[in-house]
């Protein structure tokens, strides 16, 4: 092979790989667009991480309410991750949600259990204005520049299982394990002993999340994903407490805010609705549905 | 620096631009100052291990060539291989057998002068110290010349693309190529690329997400049931094959860029028929320096035992493998079980033989495709004596596979993925070992389909890769 060949055949493959990294992307993402609902204008946007994932089916919801529905959650994602999705879907959709149905768990001002890398997630949407100040703050600057050049690099294998179900238009929770009975022996131990921390920080994005759904004119309804009874057990009572009267205060200071505590002994007592302590399974997840669909008709029928 | 590193596609390119650039000559030099910043990237102070190490070759084998006493031939070749392997014994075992040593006395009330002290394992020492023992017996042996010039010698030991994990080269392959570098040749480039692509495919996209799942049942083997085990102890064979066979893809292609032909280091071992054949198709580099320097003149030295000699032959040869792997029970074992299978192998090989040739067995593709089965099996058993971490892990895998069965430990995500790469995987091997000219991709003279293979192979790897999967399995030998 000649030196001009070879430098010409290199050339073309390149200019070749940056037309279909550039085509390719537009698909995965037009894709994951579709897997959270984003890709057109709802009257109903869930926010969450993968409690709400797990939790609900938004083809059900919209069966349901007759309401179109977007399910803007990822999993790992912490209460600085919900802000940053907050503000990203009314960057997209300036006209805004008629009603946002928005996660807590108690953990979620203690500013714990989020994963160390969640903000890969959030590659795709990196020409998202907002969303690029975040991920620069987190990524490195080799893995910034590499998203930056090579556009099929923002996504992964998780993002990929998402963005199939997104065209296939499935988002029915699939898991049908149930917690082993032997779970409460295993958590009875540690009763009492986590303790919930009320984040002055966190509190305050959680706050200017809720602000700015507020001032775009959507309701909000802030659901307290069920967790399992003896895994709630687990938590201290009286950081509960705390936790739960805060929620309930909070909502009543704007009466655009509603609060919905799904920790009811109906959901919390029964193994048969979660496939671990903290996520509910295909069969929660028709509870779910329904009591969500539910509150929601009850909101738009005072409209 | 590792093959998988961001430093690495930095560091490359400028390689090959230097090599180029330099007058064919001096090119020794680039490769030499490069395997050794490659080398001293991972950590400085072993680069003087690997310097020592290469004198004392260099010295020894000079020694050997020009001396006419045979006795003194051997005791020099002696001398060299023994202090080459001081060190690798002293960095692989040191640890243990104090440890043991430290258990043993302090059960009889006893302490042992030196404190627990812990070495790390310079990695690649093992390739380099083989490829060193290779050189100097082949000196010995007169099958090659001892070459003069110390810098080859040394680019000999620490060549980048074969220090971490080989393929063990053999210094009557390099030392002539050191000598003789090419002329830039762009097929050669292009080629080797080719072969660097699927090997990071292998690494990045088959074996780091094998390694998820059997990590994770490996890892906590009383808290999976035997389902599970069985599904890790099925997968794992295909991520050794993936991550070693990666390794040695890119190594081979990085290689062959800078115009160096290298041996080949597997050749579709899962459509071997039976373990002799598997074992000349699996980690080949090392197995033919194993028949070579241990058990060819085993055998030789057993002659006269006839059919014993060569099942005492092979059990040592495949022992001080497995000791070479980790000094541990569980690598004891799987040495064992490989010399137990092979022995078994031959002593009924003539009757395997009689029998394929009277009922034309090797015709029927039911046949072959049963004897690659088995073998797969034998070595998946095998392999849980490689994987797990204790002997007594081992055997409580061993229980479990048959008594514990249920509902397996599903990452569907993970088995989804590895399924699909193993698949691609075994297609392509299928393909080029019944079909080697039908259905080429990489090779077609359609430039179109070419560039679709080698975009497909790409975007794979983009998309589906695990990035964070951590070293070569290879690398801690």
């Amino acid at each position: 092979m000649k030196k001009k060949d070879f430098v010409i055949k290199l050339l073309v493959l390149v200019v070749a790989f940056f037309i279909i990294d550039f085509g390719l992307s537009t698909v995965l993402l037009r894709g994951l667009n579709k897997y959270y609902g984003l890709e057109k204008q709802t009257e109903v946007l869930f926010n969450g991480s993968s409690m709400f994932m797990s939790g609900f089916d938004r083809n059900v919801v919209e069966n349901k309410t007759g309401l179109t529905v977007s399910n803007y959650s990822h999993e790992g994602v912490s209460i600085r991750e919900r802000l940053e999705m907050i503000k990203q879907v009314y960057h997209k959709h300036p006209e805004g949600f008629e009603t946002v149905v928005f996660e807590l768990s108690p953990v979620i001002f203690s500013g714990v259990e989020t994963s160390a890398n969640v903000y890969t997630a959030f590659f795709p949407f990196m020409d998202d204005e907002s969303i690029n100040v975040y991920i620069k703050e987190f990524a490195t600057t080799r893995e910034y520049y590499i998203r930056k050049i090579v556009r099929t690099s923002r996504f992964d294998s998780r993002l990929i299982v998402n963005i199939i179900k997104g065209y296939l238009g499935k988002f029915q929770n699939v898991k049908t394990s149930q917690l082993h009975s032997r779970i409460d022996e295993e958590l009875k131990a540690s009763e009492g002993a986590v303790n919930i921390y009320m984040k002055e920080s966190n509190i305050a994005i959680f706050k200017e999340a809720i602000d700015l759904i507020i001032s775009k004119n959507s309701k909000v309804i802030l659901v307290n994903m069920p967790v399992y009874n003896a895994k709630l057990r687990t938590f201290n009572v009286n950081d509960y407490k705390e936790f739960n009267d805060f929620l309930e205060t909070y909502s009543l200071s704007n009466s655009q805010i509603s609060y919905l505590n799904m920790n009811v002994d109906s959901i919390i007592s029964e193994r048969k609705y979660f496939s671990d302590p903290l996520h509910i399974n295909n069969y929660g997840q028709k509870v779910l549905n329904s009591i969500v669909s539910e509150e929601l008709n009850k909101i738009t029928s005072i409209n | 620096m590792l093959f998988t590193s961001f430093n690495f596609f930095i560091f490359f390119p400028i390689v090959i631009l230097l090599y180029y650039l330099t007058p064919v000559k001096y090119r020794w030099m680039v490769l030499l100052g490069a395997s050794y910043f490659f080398y001293i990237n991972i950590k400085p102070v072993y680069a003087i291990l690997l310097l020592a190490i290469t004198a004392s070759t260099y010295i020894f084998t000079r020694m050997i060539d020009s001396t006419g006493d045979e006795d003194r031939k051997l005791l020099l070749m002696r001398i060299n291989v023994a202090l080459i392997l001081v060190p690798l014994f002293f960095f692989k075992y040191f640890t243990i057998i104090n440890n043991e040593l430290l258990e043993l006395l302090e059960l009889n009330n006893l302490r042992w002068p030196l404190p627990e002290i812990k070495f790390i394992l310079p990695i690649g020492i093992s390739y380099y110290t083989f490829m060193s023992i290779g050189y100097t017996i082949d000196v010995y042996n007169e099958d090659i010349k001892a070459d003069k010039h110390f810098g080859r010698v040394a680019l000999f030991t620490a060549f980048f693309p074969l220090i971490l994990s080989g393929p063990i080269e053999r210094a009557g392959n390099m030392l002539p190529q050191f000598k003789n570098l090419k002329q830039i040749n762009f097929s050669n480039i292009s080629g080797g690329l080719k072969m660097m692509l699927w090997g990071y495919f292998m690494k990045l996209v088959v074996a780091d997400r094998i390694g998820i799942y059997v990590d994770a049942i490996y890892g906590d083997i009383l808290g999976h049931n035997g389902t599970s085990l069985l599904i890790a102890t099925v997968l794992y064979p295909f991520q050794v094959y993936a991550d070693l066979g990666g390794y040695s893809l890119i190594a081979i292609g990085v290689a062959k860029i800078l115009g160096i032909d290298v041996m080949q280091n597997f050749n579709r071992p899962f459509f071997a028929t039976s373990m002799a054949e598997f074992w000349r198709r699996w980690h080949m580099s090392l197995i033919t320096w194993l028949t070579d320097y241990v058990y060819t003149p085993l055998s030789f030295a057993f002659r006269k035992i006839g059919m014993l000699g060569i099942i005492i032959a092979l059990m040592v040869t495949f022992l001080l493998s497995g000791i070479w792997h980790h000094a541990d029970m569980t690598s004891i074992m799987w040495g064992l079980t490989q010399g137990t299978f092979l022995s078994i192998e031959a002593l009924l090989h003539k009757r395997r033989f009689r029998l394929e040739e009277k009922y034309q067995l090797t015709k029927s593709s039911l046949y072959l495709f049963s004897c690659m089965l088995v073998t797969f099996v034998l070595f998946s058993a095998s392999q849980i004596f490689g994987r797990a971490v204790t002997i007594e892990d081992s055997w409580a895998i061993f229980d479990k596979l048959f008594t514990n069965i249920g509902v397996p430990y599903l990452d569907l995500t993970t088995l989804l993925y590895s399924f699909i790469g193993i698949f691609l995987l075994l297609i392509k091997d299928f393909k080029n070992e019944f079909m080697p000219v039908a259905f080429n991709s990489y090779w077609n003279r359609k430039l179109y389909l070419r560039y679709a293979a080698y975009l497909t192979v790409l975007f794979g790897i983009i998309l589906f890769g695990v990035f964070e999967g951590g070293n070569f399995i290879y690398f801690q030998f």
